[in-house]
């Protein structure tokens, strides 16, 4: 019988899909690029089969797989899709692999004299995009803190 | 049967006569003294017929060993078991011990045949267990365990202690000078396993024995035989230059397994069930095994009466039909491998190219095949960019990010192998009308390993949210 670990990662997404509910995340990561320093507030959202891997452990690699992937070359073998799965997060520490995996590494890996990035719940994110061009993570920050 | 009945007159015919001389004798009395006669001569009659043939001979079975006198002496008395408490007359009874025929000497009564024996009460007259080998191979035992001819009428082990000998080294003749050889060879004939035992005892010490198992075959070495054995016991000590005799036991052929009933079964050693047979009613088809010589593979086949006949394989409860018990084998291995399969469903955790296991080729429409792997979808993921944008649903997809008006980008949660893949992204009818249609458009530029941008524009060429933005990648996993 085939082991849930010995399957790849995106076999053992297969398996999720018949064996997790999605999670509705309740929150997600503000972030801005300094390579787009005019470019609006980006947010980012966990899909909920991936936090539901998330939560459940047993399925998703560990983050430094990706984050060694990241260093190797296109066409070099990759190593998070055989990792070995890990155990259960929290919310919160989903959020922070999030960060580290799908957020550029300049976001959050180098001093700065100003916060990239901050992890909010969902419902502070505008739902009028109106002005979506307009958005800047010192609105939202400043908001959180008021 | 008691004796015949005593005659004695009733009446006094004499006193009668005297008293009456003119009257004649009674006839009521004369009748009563023949009558009672009568009686006595029928007993002795009866009595006679008991003990003389009508040829004037004694009657079979009348005379026993009561009927002859004491002092009578005419060979041995019947010989019985010893027993105690129990009067024995010298000079003519007998009794069994131990295999030994005694004569007793001096009338006793018996307590202890021990005891008695050493008080000079009975006389061992012959000893029968010395007289069991007279019949069959006599041979001198020889102490050598090399493998050689042992000598004229000589047998040896290989081994100096008997419980580790395998080999038994048998002259082709016995000590009488009798061949041996057909005897000898006989000894491998039966087919079983264990082809038969043989037993060797000490003629003048049926306490010395050894007995062995004959689990291979008899060589015909120069001279003497080469017997294989397996040990089963022994006692005492084998000393050389003493004649033994040996008996060989052989074993019946493994027979064939004969008529079975439904649910018959064949079983293992430890009488556990091997095989099990199922019966139905007018069989013409069945299931034959067949072995194979070296280099070839031993079949399982479906034959009968019918021409086209299945070969059904069925497992029980849960179970599944595997190639192999340790379950690492595929169909496409070189040890399993089957040219076609038909099944109505597949149940498995994966699908795997034999030749390349990332190939996995599917007939197309045509003789063509065509790569499984690269028509699936990779990556998917239907968006609902208004608002605070949300997954609808999705696949391979760890996260979404509002970029800006109408730009969104999807994470992989399984990076692809390049960026050189394919993105179809697509938007949705605003209101039903065409010029409310929004266009999905794949931002190559923005699209790494990891992440593929999704742009959607409307009918005025601006980016515009869309409540439904679909993605679908093609390509190489990681």
């Amino acid at each position: 019988m085939t082991r849930l670990a010995d399957l790849p990662l995106w076999a053992r997404e297969l398996v999720a899909r018949h064996v997790l509910a999605p999670v509705e995340p309740r929150y997600c990561i503000a972030w801005e690029d300094p390579f787009e320093p005019d470019a609006p507030l980006k947010v980012t959202i966990p899909a909920p089969r991936w936090l539901a891997m998330a939560l459940a452990g047993g399925f998703l690699p560990p983050v430094e797989a990706y984050l060694r992937d990241a260093e190797r070359g296109e066409s070099e073998p990759k190593e998070h899709p055989y990792a070995p799965p890990i155990g259960p997060m929290t919310e919160v520490e989903a959020m922070e692999y999030l960060v580290m995996k799908d957020i550029p590494r300049r976001v959050w890996g180098e001093p700065t004299n100003r916060p990239r990035f901050a992890i909010v719940r969902r419902d502070m994110i505008p739902a009028d995009r109106t002005h979506r061009s307009a958005w800047r993570l010192t609105d939202l920050t400043t908001r959180t803190a008021a | 049967m008691a004796q015949p009945s005593e005659y004695n007159r009733q009446y006094n015919f004499t006193n009668r006569q005297a008293t009456n001389p003119d009257d004649p004798l009674p006839a009521d009395q004369v009748d009563a003294e023949l009558n009672a006669i009568k009686v006595t001569l029928d007993e002795i009659r009866a009595r006679i017929a008991l003990i003389q043939r009508d040829d004037g001979a004694l009657a079979n079975d009348s005379v026993g060993d009561d009927q002859l006198a004491t002092a009578l002496e005419i060979g041995f008395n019947p010989p019985r078991a010893w027993a105690t408490a129990t009067a024995y007359v010298a000079d003519n009874n007998y009794v069994y011990v131990d295999g030994k025929l005694y004569l007793c000497i001096v009338s006793h009564t018996s307590g202890t045949f021990a005891t008695d024996l050493a008080a000079d009460k009975w006389d061992e007259i012959i000893d029968f267990n010395a007289q069991r080998f007279l019949a069959g191979y006599r041979f001198v035992f020889d102490d050598t365990t090399t493998d050689g001819d042992p000598g004229a009428g000589k047998f040896r082990f290989d081994n100096a202690a008997v419980a580790s000998a395998t080999k038994l080294f048998v002259d082709n003749e016995d000590s009488f000078g009798r061949s041996a050889t057909a005897w000898l060879d006989s000894f491998d004939d039966s087919a079983s396993t264990v082809k038969g035992h043989v037993w060797v005892e000490e003629i003048a010490n049926p306490a010395v024995y050894a007995l062995f198992e004959v689990t291979g075959s008899v060589a015909d070495d120069t001279g003497y035989r080469d017997v294989s054995v397996t040990y089963v016991d022994h006692s005492g000590t084998f000393v050389a230059g003493r004649t033994y005799g040996v008996h060989f036991t052989r074993a019946g052929d493994v027979g064939s397994i004969g008529q079975q009933p439904d649910g018959g079964s064949v079983d293992d050693t430890n009488s556990n069930e091997l095989l099990e047979f199922g019966v139905v009613a007018s069989a013409v088809n069945h299931v034959k095994v067949t072995n194979a010589a070296t280099g070839s593979s031993p079949s399982v086949s479906a034959v009968g009466g019918d021409t086209n006949i299945d070969l059904v394989l069925v497992p029980k409860g849960t179970g599944a039909v595997v190639p192999d018990a340790d379950g690492t084998r595929d169909l496409g291995s070189s040890s399993v491998r089957w040219a076609e399969v038909h099944v109505d469903t597949v149940l498995t955790d994966l699908l795997r190219g034999a030749t390349t296991a990332g190939s996995l080729p599917v007939q197309g429409e045509g003789t063509a095949t065509i790569n499984l792997q690269q028509g699936l979808a990779k990556l998917w993921a239907l968006l609902d960019g208004t608002g605070t944008i949300a997954l609808r649903d999705s696949y391979n997809v760890s996260s979404t990010t509002d970029v800006n008006t109408g730009r969104y980008n999807f994470g992989a949660t399984n990076a692809m192998a390049n960026a050189n893949y394919v993105a179809r992204v697509d938007g949705d009818f605003a209101s039903g009308a065409l010029t409310d249609a929004w266009f999905g458009v794949n931002s190559y530029a923005n699209n790494t390993v990891s992440s593929v941008r999704a742009n959607i524009v409307n009918a005025n060429d601006a980016y515009a949210d869309s409540a439904y933005v679909s993605v679908i990648v093609s390509g190489d996993l990681a």
